[in-house]
C-alpha cells in the first residue's frame, strides 16, 4: 500500500522571509550571514547567479558585494521562526498530519486525497498568499524520494512548483538526471565511493543489489535504496519523537578572555538550556559543558575544554543546572597559561531527557526544590521580557553576544520592530 | 470620535482571571456567578486570520478619512479579499503603501482617503501588488 508523501519546503527560505517586509529586496541578490555574521548561509538567485556559494566567509566576498550591490543581513531567527510557525499553519489546513522537519521543510500525509496535485498547488498559492512564503512540494511514496522530487520541481521552473512522483514511470524518467550526491542522506564520503563504482545517479543507486549497498556503507545506504525504490523505510511519525537530548551553543561576538567572562556565556546558555526544558516538562540526567578557540586561527594558542557531570538527582532548576555547569567549566578550564587563550565558542549539552514525572528517585533523594521559584522566573521572564531576570554570574556587558551587525528588525514580534507603511 | 474604554485583564499568580462582569456582593452570593464568561480581547476580534495577519505601524494622514492616523498600529491580512473601497497595503516601485482600492475607466488606482488633499493619487500597474488587505486598527491616548 504506498501512501503518499508530501515535501514542502522553500527554496531561500530566509532571504524570503526578508523579503516579505522589505519591497526593494525583490530582485536583487540578497544574502543572509551564518550565526555570529561569519559566512553565507542562504542566498538569493541573484545572489547564487552572481557565484556567491554557500558556507562562503564574508571577508571573502567583501569585493563582490560592494560591486554588485549585494544586500546583506544577519540571521534573524527571531522573524524566521514566526515566519515558520505561520507557513506550518497554513500546512495544517491542507492535511491532518504535518511532521516539522527543519525551520523551512515539512513532511505531509497526502494520503486519500483523489487530486494530490491540484490540492498542492492550492496549498502552495494559499501559502504564498498568506505569509509571501514560495514553497515547492514534492510527492512520492517515500521520504527520500519526496526529497528527490521536491528537488526537481525547485530547479525546473516546467513543473510549476509541484511535482508528484507516486507514478514510478516518473520517477524512471527523472531519476537518472538527479546525481547521486543530491540526494538526500548521501554524503560526500558516500558519493566519492559511488562515483568509484560508476553509481552516478539516483537511477544508479535505485538499481544498486541491496547486498552491495550494505557491504559498501552501512545499514543507511541500503536504507536510501529501499527509499529510492518507493519502500518506505523512513517512517511518517504521527508523534513528534521525544527528545534525547539538546543543545545550545553560541559563537561569541568578541573572543572570551578569562574565566568570568566565559562563565557569562554558559551561564546565559545553560539558563536558555533549563528554560527550555521547564517548557517541555522534562528534567536531564546528564550534562556536558564544552568551549575552544577559533580553530581556523591555528597561528594563536589553541586550547579545547570540555567535561561532563551527571544531573544526581536529574534536574531542570537554572540555580542547579548553573552550579553544575560552574563544577564543569572549572574542571576543563586550561591548568596553566589560561590568559593566553581567547575562546570563540562556549556551549552546554544536555542528555538523558527524561519527562519530570518519570524522574527516578534516588536513594537518598534530596527534597527537590520547590519549584515555586522556577515557576515565578519563568512567568517573570514570560511577562516582562526575556532576561528581564537573569543570574548574576550571567553578566551585564555581555561582549560575548553575538555579532549581528546586519541584523533587520523583528517585523512581527517586538511592537518597537514594526514595519512602518507610508500613508 | 467615541472612546471605548477596555479593562485590563486582572493578573494574579501569572494567570489571567476571567473579568468579572458583576460586582461581587457581600452577602447574598450572585445569581450571575454560574454565568462567566472569557475575558474580552478585541485583538482576536480584528484577527481572522492569525497565519495571515501581520502588524505595521502607520506614518501619515492619507487615510484620515477611513479613521487611520499617523502612528496608528493596524493589523493587514495578506489573505483579505481585494475589493473596491477597501483599504490596502500595496507595494509600488520597492515600498509600501496604504491606499484606497478604486476602479475608474477601467482602471485600477491607489487613492488616498483625506478630504484636505495634497495625497497623490496612484495608478495600479503591472510591477505594483497589493500586499494585504487592512483588517483593523489599534490606537492608544496620553494617560499621564
Amino acid at each position: 500500500m504506498m501512501k503518499p508523501i508530501a515535501i514542502s519546503d522553500s527554496a531561500n527560505f530566509y532571504v524570503s522571509a526578508e523579503r516579505i517586509f522589505d519591497p526593494s529586496l525583490k530582485g536583487v541578490p540578497v544574502i543572509v550571514l551564518s550565526n555570529n555574521d561569519g559566512c553565507a548561509v542562504a542566498r538569493s538567485d541573484e545572489a547564487k547567479a552572481l557565484g556567491i556559494k554557500m558556507g562562503e566567509p564574508l571577508h571573502l566576498i567583501r569585493d563582490k558585494i560592494a560591486a554588485h550591490g549585494v544586500r546583506v543581513f544577519s540571521s534573524n531567527y527571531t522573524l524566521y521562526g514566526d515566519i515558520s510557525r505561520r507557513v506550518v499553519a497554513v500546512y495544517e489546513d491542507y492535511t491532518p498530519n504535518v511532521e516539522i522537519y527543519s525551520i523551512d521543510e515539512c513532511f505531509l500525509d497526502f494520503s486519500g486525497l483523489r487530486d494530490r496535485v491540484g490540492h498542492a498547488r492550492t496549498m502552495r498559492r494559499d501559502v504564498l498568499l498568506r505569509t509571501g512564503v514560495p514553497v515547492r512540494v514534492g510527492i512520492a511514496p517515500s521520504k527520500t524520494l519526496a526529497k528527490c522530487a521536491n528537488d526537481i520541481a525547485k530547479k525546473n521552473p516546467i513543473f510549476k512548483g509541484v511535482l508528484d512522483m507516486m507514478d514510478p514511470k516518473l520517477a524512471d524518467w527523472l531519476l537518472p538526471l538527479v546525481p547521486v550526491g543530491d540526494i538526500w542522506g548521501i554524503g560526500r564520503k558516500t558519493k566519492a565511493k559511488l562515483d568509484g563504482i560508476g553509481i552516478t545517479t539516483a537511477a544508479d543507486l535505485r538499481d544498486m543489489p541491496l547486498r552491495q549497498a550494505r557491504a559498501m556503507g552501512t545499514v543507511v545506504l541500503e536504507r536510501v535504496v529501499l527509499e529510492l525504490q518507493g519502500e518506505p523505510c523512513i517512517a511518517f511519525d504521527d508523534i513528534a519523537p521525544q527528545r534525547k537530548g539538546m543543545a545550545v551553543t553560541r559563537s561569541a561576538g568578541i573572543p572570551m578572555q578569562g574565566f568570568d567572562t566565559l562563565f557569562q556565556a554558559i551561564t546565559a546558555h545553560t539558563t536558555r538550556a533549563a528554560e527550555k526544558l521547564r517548557q517541555h516538562g522534562l528534567v536531564a540526567g546528564t550534562m556536558t559543558v564544552f568551549f575552544h578557540t577559533n580553530r581556523h586561527r591555528p597561528d594563536r594558542p589553541q586550547y579545547a575544554g570540555s567535561r561532563t557531570t551527571r544531573l544526581i538527582p536529574m534536574s531542570n532548576d537554572t540555580l542547579q543546572l548553573v552550579a553544575a555547569a560552574k563544577r564543569c567549566a572549572l574542571a576543563a578550564w586550561p591548568k596553566v597559561g589560561a590568559e593566553r587563550y581567547a575562546f570563540a565558542k562556549a556551549g552546554v549539552m544536555l542528555d538523558d531527557l527524561l519527562p519530570v514525572e518519570d524522574r527516578p528517585k534516588t536513594l537518598f533523594d534530596a527534597p527537590p526544590r520547590d519549584p515555586a521559584l522556577m515557576i515565578a522566573l519563568d512567568a517573570v521572564n514570560r511577562r516582562f521580557g526575556k532576561k528581564t531576570m537573569i543570574l548574576g554570574s550571567e553578566g551585564v556587558s555581555q561582549s560575548w553576544q553575538m555579532r549581528v551587525e546586519h541584523r533587520s528588525p523583528r517585523y512581527t514580534t517586538r511592537l518597537s520592530d514594526l514595519p512602518v507603511v507610508r500613508g | 470620535m467615541p472612546v471605548h474604554l477596555v479593562e485590563a485583564p486582572i493578573i494574579s499568580q501569572g494567570q489571567t482571571v476571567p473579568l468579572l462582569l458583576t460586582r461581587a456582593s457581600a452577602g447574598f452570593p450572585s445569581p450571575a456567578g454560574d454565568d462567566l464568561e472569557g475575558e474580552i480581547d478585541p485583538i482576536s476580534w480584528v484577527v481572522r486570520h492569525p497565519a495571515s495577519t501581520f502588524w505595521w505601524r502607520v506614518e501619515g494622514d492619507c487615510l484620515w478619512d477611513v479613521g487611520i492616523r499617523d502612528g496608528d498600529i493596524i493589523a493587514v491580512d495578506r489573505a483579505g479579499k481585494r475589493r473596491l473601497g477597501r483599504a490596502v497595503l500595496a507595494v509600488v516601485e520597492g515600498s509600501v503603501t496604504a491606499k484606497i482600492l478604486c476602479k475608474r475607466d477601467g482602471k485600477y488606482f491607489l487613492a488616498p482617503a483625506n478630504s484636505s488633499g495634497g495625497f497623490p493619487e496612484i495608478e495600479l500597474t503591472e510591477d505594483s501588488e497589493i500586499w494585504g488587505v487592512i483588517a483593523g486598527v489599534v490606537r492608544r491616548y496620553d494617560l499621564e
